[in-house]
């Protein structure tokens, strides 16, 4: 009986590292954002201001050179990124391509669209092309975790869905 | 009589070269442009700080009277972003303005210390575009001068001139607008402004329209590296100023007012918090009324942050 109870405890113990690895791993972990119009030093300190308040942005680069802002999530966070062109026009500037690595759970819906699933978030997988198509729909099958790159893009009606153009299993 | 007539002489002869000191120390930049104003944004909720330095200086008399004017100026900046299109700006200067003059009691100086008349600012970005590390904006802005600084300033030759009180007490409102054209490599200004005067104190200065244009130039670094690296710009502006004449007791005051044309060459180091600028700004055409007395150069050193 004494046994039984340490295999259960063992067991919960397994399930909540494994939920709590799971959870750490299912974020957007970096984020490069292109911002049109910024040509000067003194401007940039403006885009990095606000981009600084979206959620789970813990640092950021600004590159003159190629108009981009990349930003890193804080640790054990997922980058907002939904709020990050909101956060480029405030500071004067016009957002470009975001572009993103999120690594989470490729799920299918009874239609079979695809979609990722990350924090409490479903977005969808929009312009899949083969064999990148096949490569998901496998990952749907296995249930594994998945780190994806690509670009967010809002649609007309406001809701954002994910651009893959690469996958790659998620680091240990 | 003969003091009350020599002190009414004196202080004509002060309102004449006087009267384009505000013009020079009213219309500050707030951003790249050292000598106006730029629309370049300010982001929501970002405010700014600069700190300017002015020395104006005025030897060039034709007259035998060897008049000498030498006026400090530390225009305080804050400004601050409401939105992305609207700023708003403070500008509180501190003035010392001196002049010296020879008369036949000797050579006299006169002058004061203190805060002059403040300026608020409203710029709002009308039409912009931007495009990859590049971008073009248009802001029209309008503006009042209130009376902050003291103007019924005495010393031992009586009453000071209004020119050469610290404030005017009058209020004055101005218009206008500026347009920028900014890449990685270059940056072009250009502002035209308006500044209507009123009466107070039975002085009214003369109506202001400037026309202000600034090129500047990336020196260094040559090639752009990875990051925020520091820009230095060499910076020739061009300040159109004309100014209409003063008005002493309603009557025209001949000696005030004309039209002056600098050339201002400097030096910018931009980085993502600081500038740090310094300018010199020449006289090439100075077409003043009557016999007022020229400018010879003004120096402008200033600092600006954000936070």
């Amino acid at each position: 009986m004494l046994k039984r109870i340490h295999f259960i405890q063992l067991l919960l113990a397994a399930g909540i590292v494994f939920l709590t690895f799971a959870q750490a791993q299912a974020q957007v972990h970096t984020l490069t954002v292109t911002v049109a119009g910024m040509s000067c030093p003194f401007c940039a300190f403006g885009v990095e201001k606000r981009l600084k308040k979206v959620e789970g942005v813990g640092s950021i680069t600004v590159s003159m050179k190629d108009g981009t802002a990349a930003m890193s999530a804080r640790k054990g966070q997922s980058i907002n990124f939904s709020q990050v062109p909101a956060a480029i026009r405030k500071a004067g500037f016009t957002p470009g391509t975001v572009r993103v690595v999120v690594s989470g759970t490729v799920k299918a819906d009874d239609k079979q669209r695809l979609f990722l699933q990350f924090d409490s978030e479903h977005l969808p997988l929009a312009e899949l092309k083969e064999p990148l198509r096949e490569e998901l729909l496998s990952r749907v099958m296995s249930g594994e975790p998945v780190e994806v790159r690509g670009i967010v893009h809002q649609e007309m009606d406001g809701t954002w869905t994910l651009l893959p153009e690469s996958l790659s299993p998620v680091p240990k | 009589m003969r003091n009350r007539l020599f002190a009414t002489q004196l202080a004509v002869i002060i309102n004449a070269f006087i009267a384009l000191i505000p013009v020079t120390i009213t219309v500050p930049a707030f951003a790249a442009p050292i000598t106006l104003d730029t629309a370049l944004p300010v982001a929501r909720g970002e405010g700014l700080l600069k700190i300017q330095s002015i020395y104006m200086r005025s030897t060039r008399d034709p007259t035998s009277m060897d008049r000498s004017l030498a006026v400090w100026a530390f225009p305080f900046v804050i400004g601050y972003g409401v939105t992305e299109k609207l700023a708003l700006f403070g500008i509180f200067p501190i003035l010392d303005k001196k002049i010296d003059i020879s008369t036949p009691a000797g050579r006299i100086s006169r002058g004061d210390t203190g805060l002059g008349d403040s300026t608020f600012i409203t710029r709002y970005t009308a039409w912009k575009r931007d495009w990859s590390a590049e971008t073009m904006r248009i802001a029209p802005f309008v503006a009042l001068k209130v009376p902050t600084g003291k103007d019924d300033k005495t010393d031992g030759q009586g009453p000071l001139p209004q020119p050469i009180q610290l404030g005017s007490g009058s209020w004055d409102p101005a218009l206008g607008i500026v347009a920028t054209w900014q890449t990685l490599n270059r940056q072009i200004d250009a502002s035209v402004s308006y500044a209507f005067k009123t009466e107070a104190n039975d002085f009214q200065f003369g109506d202001v329209a400037r026309l202000d244009v600034s090129y500047q130039h990336r020196l260094l670094p040559r090639e752009l590296g990875e990051g925020v690296p520091g820009f230095v710009y060499g910076v020739l502006e061009s300040n159109l100023i004309r100014e209409d004449k003063s008005r002493v007791g309603g009557v025209k005051d001949n000696d005030s007012g004309g039209t002056t044309w600098y050339l201002t060459p400097g030096v910018e180091y931009v980085t993502k918090r600081l500038v740090v600028e310094a300018a010199v700004q020449v006289p090439v055409v100075q077409e003043l009324n009557g016999n007022a007395l020229e400018n010879d150069y003004v120096v402008i050193l200033g600092i600006r942050g954000n936070f």
